[in-house]
């Protein structure tokens, strides 16, 4: 039998080849390898999806037909209000585009709503993306912002073929210009995590020193501002729940408490501009 | 598997551990003898080598108005800053720099300074990254080579500042579209802002920036500091208050690597805002003594208002005067010369020293009243001039036999020439000093003058050696003379004889309750109650439709007041000066006002009741706009619903 | 048989891709709580402690490289921690009776461990991520171990099964080793 050996220089000889392997690859290469690898295995986790789908599917017919019928009318007596409601939305935004006019500001950009169903959700201690089943074929922008009924999701970090990763509000990666509601003073708004068995948080930056804390039951409301270009204004993010004096000392910071729905998400709309759609 | 072979690797194995606890035991046995033996020491010299600590001023405390709203905040001046010791811009600069390098040598081309190098490589970084913010804001601003290796050599660990003064939609684009570990991030730093510009630019002052003074009792006070420039009160309040305004200094004591550039932070302190400072200071009436003062363009002097119940100052302007923006973030040489050139620094509320004129026949018929010289009705006759020691005094006018209440409601000079020759320069010198004219107010601002003067016997005689004259008596007893006071003085004295107390020590600072309940309560004037009012009733009659204050008066308030013009003798003629001090209402007198105007041409006729009163009315318009209760509608209102059943 | 055995690294990344597909699901339904669960560890530990070690980092390479496809650090952080700690399991595997689950237990765990370190080090370099909860990170280091303690020695049974099934028999390769 051969002598074993305490130790053998082998293991090491090939973990170093590796590393230096891997430094010297040229970053092309990666690139193609890595997108390679997303989307060799991407359809399979669409599918998982598409499963999910499918089990709701099934799920739902095993409702009863009263059920059914019960919920359809409920569902359209919501629509006649949702039609009053754009018919109202609809005779504001003219009046708002003809103050605009008469005030000569320059045309906000339009968004055309691109809505895609969830496919992962990838919430750990250090970063927190969804993965959504639309991509560049979609015409899905890389930045684009992402919104749901109950506000902002996040941003578009990076678009693949059939599918988009969005970082989550509260990815401390994503900054963007916030204001409190009735407010016009520009703050920054960062996520600040996840914490478990809570909604997830944020974190403000330049609030001005004169907000307070007054009504526990009423705290300001965060929402975005419209000025930095990438968000639509007064799209809803969350509260202010306690705030601190600032590293400046002229403003405060405050934690902000995002909506709880964040981590429950199955389907989000990505705001495509339309200059986008055009080009 | 057998024994043998396991034998074998159980030896091997215990030399393997044998190996390792002697790495062990030499470990901490070195741990140990540093930690016990070296410690002391050896701490100290690493932290001397290996921390800096960076300093950052606190935001000062506002300055708010009577009500409570903010005449001089703090306004956030958003910047985007590059930190030029972080990891990624030195790799940047170091790239760049070799690549520079190489382009040389691929030329053949000679390399005259390797530190010019350096800096266009470092100034070629920063344009790079400033090209991308000029994208997203649409600027076109550029950087100075010289100024990156400045800030690296000064201020390493500071924030170097690429463009300043963003503005909020800036901010939040750059916000926005910047990724979080860009070398290019937004940075808050803060400034004075005033949003009543030049409104009482000269009792507020200003701040200018000086070296952070750093207290002892900071932490980190062996090691190596950098401070942002600290903010001082220049002048004014911000002066005389900057211990309470002053935040408290925030310090961040960071590790460095060996070329001084910050790793990790070890301890960080906020910086906090200073306290606010109420000010008695009503800015309506402020912004109305300031309009008032703009009926006559590129007039100076200046316009005091008081309170005179809580004796505070409710307006404070002199003029020329200065935007206090200009002053922020810090007042560049241009804009120093053109308010020097101005002579615009100077507070002539209380720091400019004028003859008072008319004004000080209250004082001269005070003093005789008081001396039992005169009494209410006393009669003169005025034909139009005085002869006192061969030398003829004039009158404006040819008055006939007055008493008081008419000397004073037509400024009659004979009439004060002759009750001050009757009073003697002794009773009038004492009762200017006994209102206090001959010192200063002690109002809490700084640089009031001293220079104040109230002339005597003993003073012509230790001045110049020479002997009083009637001449000078008859010249005093109308304001003239080497008599002088300033603006804030004659507010002062106008609320003492409208009140018949003697007030000093004018506060610009609101008084808490508690102040005032100590306050000492002032001396009398002394004078008995009808002669009080006959001194009252003359100044009502100033201010009334045939009087010559009568551009002062407000409807529905009666505004007990005095003109004047006073004469400063210059080289090649005299200048005029017009006075007004006025008190309202004068049944319960609130508000003392003064004005004073000067002259701008020699020999030029200047008259207080045509410049100085009308700036006076928007004082009291606005005033009793604010207090209708102490109107005569307003008084006429309560009694009526008092006596409703 | 040959081509398997010589090829068996193949099965293991599927299998391991297989594992975490399954937990990825999982997560997906875990999320609403907070909660994420990482066995990677466990993966690094089959691989490095069953597989010699150049068949171990073939199967954690695509595995490392599918993990970081997915993950805004830079591409390859994920290579470089598994197939690193792959050769740190490797060399301590010499001091170690290999097949006893206790040991496979704790290189598991250590592993995992080790994984969320070095997550989290990139994570503060390459994310600017200034404020790691540690609480979360605690009571999701806690799950995820709760998870590998209970899944740790069923996984190494089911592999080494199935790698039976194309003729690899492990037991007997390690009996025959010594």
């Amino acid at each position: 039998m051969p002598k074993k050996r305490l130790f053998s220089i082998k293991p090491f000889a090939v973990l170093i080849a590796v590393i230096v392997f891997w430094i010297f690859v040229p970053i092309a290469i990666k690139a193609t390898l890595r997108s390679a690898f997303y989307e060799f295995q991407a359809p399979l986790s669409a599918s998982a999806s598409y499963i999910r789908e499918l089990q709701n599917f099934w799920a739902a017919r095993l409702k009863s037909k009263s059920e059914l019928y019960e919920t359809g009318k409920d569902l359209a007596h919501l629509n006649a209000t949702y039609e009053l409601k754009i018919l109202e939305n609809q005779a504001l935004k003219q009046e708002v585009e003809r103050l605009e006019t008469l005030l000569g500001l320059p045309s906000r950009p339009d968004y055309n709503y691109e809505i895609a169903r969830v496919v992962s959700r990838d919430f750990n201690s250090w970063w927190q993306h969804l993965e959504i089943r639309k991509g560049s074929i979609h015409g899905i922008p890389l930045g684009a912002p992402v919104v749901f009924s109950g506000g902002v999701v996040g941003r578009v970090r990076e678009v693949h073929k059939y599918t988009s990763t969005v970082e989550l509000l509260s990815n401390s990666h994503l900054r963007m210009a916030v204001i409190i509601e009735g407010d016009n003073r520009p703050m920054s708004f960062r996520g600040s995590g996840f914490k478990i068995f809570r909604s997830p948080t944020g974190l403000a930056e330049y609030v001005p020193a004169d907000i307070k804390l007054t009504d526990p039951d009423n705290p300001p409301r965060i929402i975005t501002s419209g000025m930095g270009g990438v968000f639509p204004a007064g799209i809803h993010i969350g509260y202010i729940t306690r705030l601190k004096p600032g590293a400046s000392g002229m403003f405060q910071d405050g934690d902000i408490v995002l909506d709880n729905r964040l981590s429950n998400l199955t389907e989000v709309a990505v705001l495509v501009p339309t200059e986008e759609l055009e080009q | 598997m057998n024994t043998e072979n396991i034998k074998k690797y159980q030896s091997r194995l215990w030399i393997f551990y044998g190996f390792l606890g002697i790495i062990l035991v030499v470990l901490y046995l070195g741990l140990f003898f540093r930690q016990l033996v070296e410690s002391e020491t050896l701490a100290q010299i690493e932290k001397v080598q290996n921390q800096r600590r960076i300093l950052t001023p606190g935001p000062r405390g506002n300055l708010l108005d009577h009500e409570g709203r903010v005449l001089v905040a703090n306004k956030s001046k958003f910047s985007a800053v590059v930190f030029l010791s972080e990891g990624q811009v030195q790799k940047a600069f170091d790239e760049s720099y070799y690549g520079l390098v190489r382009e040389y040598r691929a030329r053949d081309e000679e390399i005259k300074s390797y530190s010019q190098l350096r800096i266009l490589s470092r100034a070629m970084v920063l344009e790079s990254y400033l090209k991308g913010v000029n994208e997203l804001i649409g600027r076109r601003e550029g950087v100075d080579a010289n100024a990156i290796t400045r800030h690296l050599n000064v201020n390493p660990l500071l924030p170097y500042p690429l463009i300043e003064n963003l503005e909020p939609w800036e901010f939040a684009i750059l916000l926005e579209s910047l990724p979080v570990e860009h070398p290019v991030q937004v940075y808050v730093s803060n400034m004075r802002h005033y949003p009543y510009e030049n409104a009482a630019a000269h009792a507020l002052g200003y701040v200018g920036f000086s070296p952070l003074e750093i207290e002892s009792d900071m932490p980190g006070g062996d090691l190596k500091t950098f401070a942002t420039k600290g903010s001082y009160g220049r002048n004014g309040i911000e002066k005389l208050f900057d211990v309470d305004l002053q935040g408290r200094t925030g310090s961040e004591i960071w590790v460095v690597d060996p070329s001084g550039y910050q790793v990790e932070p070890v301890s960080r302190e906020y910086p906090q805002k200073g306290n606010d400072i109420e000010l008695s200071i009503d800015i309506d009436i402020q912004l109305a003594g300031e309009s008032g003062y703009d009926l006559y363009e590129g007039y100076n002097g200046a316009l005091v208002a008081i309170d005179i119940e809580r004796m505070e100052i409710l307006a404070m302007l002199s003029r020329p005067d200065y935007d206090l923006n200009q002053t922020s973030p810090f007042i560049s040489n241009a804009v120093f010369k053109e308010i020097s050139d101005n002579r615009a620094w100077e507070n002539k509320a209380l720091r400019g020293l004028y003859p008072p004129g008319s004004p000080f026949k209250l004082v001269t018929a005070i003093a005789g009243l008081k001396a039992g010289r005169i009494d209410e009705s006393t009669l003169f006759e005025c034909d139009g001039s005085h002869r006192v020691g061969g030398r003829n005094f004039p009158c404006m006018g040819t008055h006939g036999e007055i008493d008081l209440r008419t000397a004073i409601e037509k400024s009659c000079n004979e009439y004060f020439y002759r009750v001050g020759l009757e009073t003697g320069v002794d009773n009038l010198s004492r009762e200017a000093v006994y209102l206090r004219l001959n010192e200063p107010t002690h109002i809490n601002l700084p640089n009031e003058t001293r220079g104040m003067l109230t002339p005597s016997r003993e003073w012509k005689k230790d001045r110049y050696n020479q002997p009083w004259y009637p001449g000078d008596t008859a010249n005093m007893s109308i304001g003239q003379g080497a008599l002088t006071v300033t603006p804030l003085q004659m507010a002062v004295v106008v609320a003492s004889i409208a009140k018949n107390q003697v007030y000093s020590h004018p506060s610009i600072i609101k008084q808490t309750p508690e102040q005032l309940a100590r306050r000492p309560v002032p001396k009398s004037l002394g004078l008995p109650d009808s002669v009080h009012q006959a001194i009252l009733e003359g100044m009502d009659r100033v201010v009334s439709p045939t009087g010559t204050a009568r551009g002062a008066s407000v409807e529905g308030v009666d505004i007990g007041g005095k003109t004047g013009t006073a004469q400063i003798n210059k080289k090649d003629g005299n200048l005029e000066l017009a006075w007004f001090v006025g008190f309202a209402p004068v049944e319960d007198p609130k508000i003392a006002v003064v004005a004073l105007v000067e002259g701008q041409e020699l020999n030029q006729s200047f008259g207080g009741g045509r410049y100085a009163a009308p700036m006076a009315r928007y004082v009291f318009e606005a005033y009793f706009k604010k207090h209708p209760e102490y109107t005569q509608a307003g008084v006429g209102q309560t009694t009526a619903s008092v006596s409703l059943p | 048989m040959k081509f398997a055995s010589k090829n068996r690294w193949l099965i293991v990344a599927v299998a391991h891709y297989a594992t975490l597909f399954i937990f990825t699901q999982f997560n997906y339904y875990l999320a609403p709580w907070g909660i994420n669960i990482i066995i990677t560890g466990m993966l690094i530990a089959f691989s490095s402690l069953v597989l010699n070690h150049i068949q171990g980092s073939l199967s954690l390479i695509p595995i490392a490289l599918f993990l970081d496809s997915a993950s805004p650090l830079p591409f390859g952080a994920s290579l470089i921690t598994l197939i690193g700690l792959h050769y740190i399991a490797v060399i301590m595997r010499y001091q170690f009776r290999r097949e006893s689950a206790g040991i496979s237990l704790g290189v598991s765990l250590v592993s995992n461990v080790a994984i969320h370190l070095v997550y989290s080090f990139f994570a503060v370099s390459y994310l600017g991520t200034n404020s790691l909860d540690p609480v979360q990170m605690g009571m999701n280091l806690l799950a995820s171990s709760a998870a590998i303690a209970i899944l740790n020695a069923h996984y190494f049974r089911v592999i080494v099964e199935i790698l039976g099934l194309f003729g690899i028999n492990i037991a007997q390769e390690q009996r025959q080793s010594r």
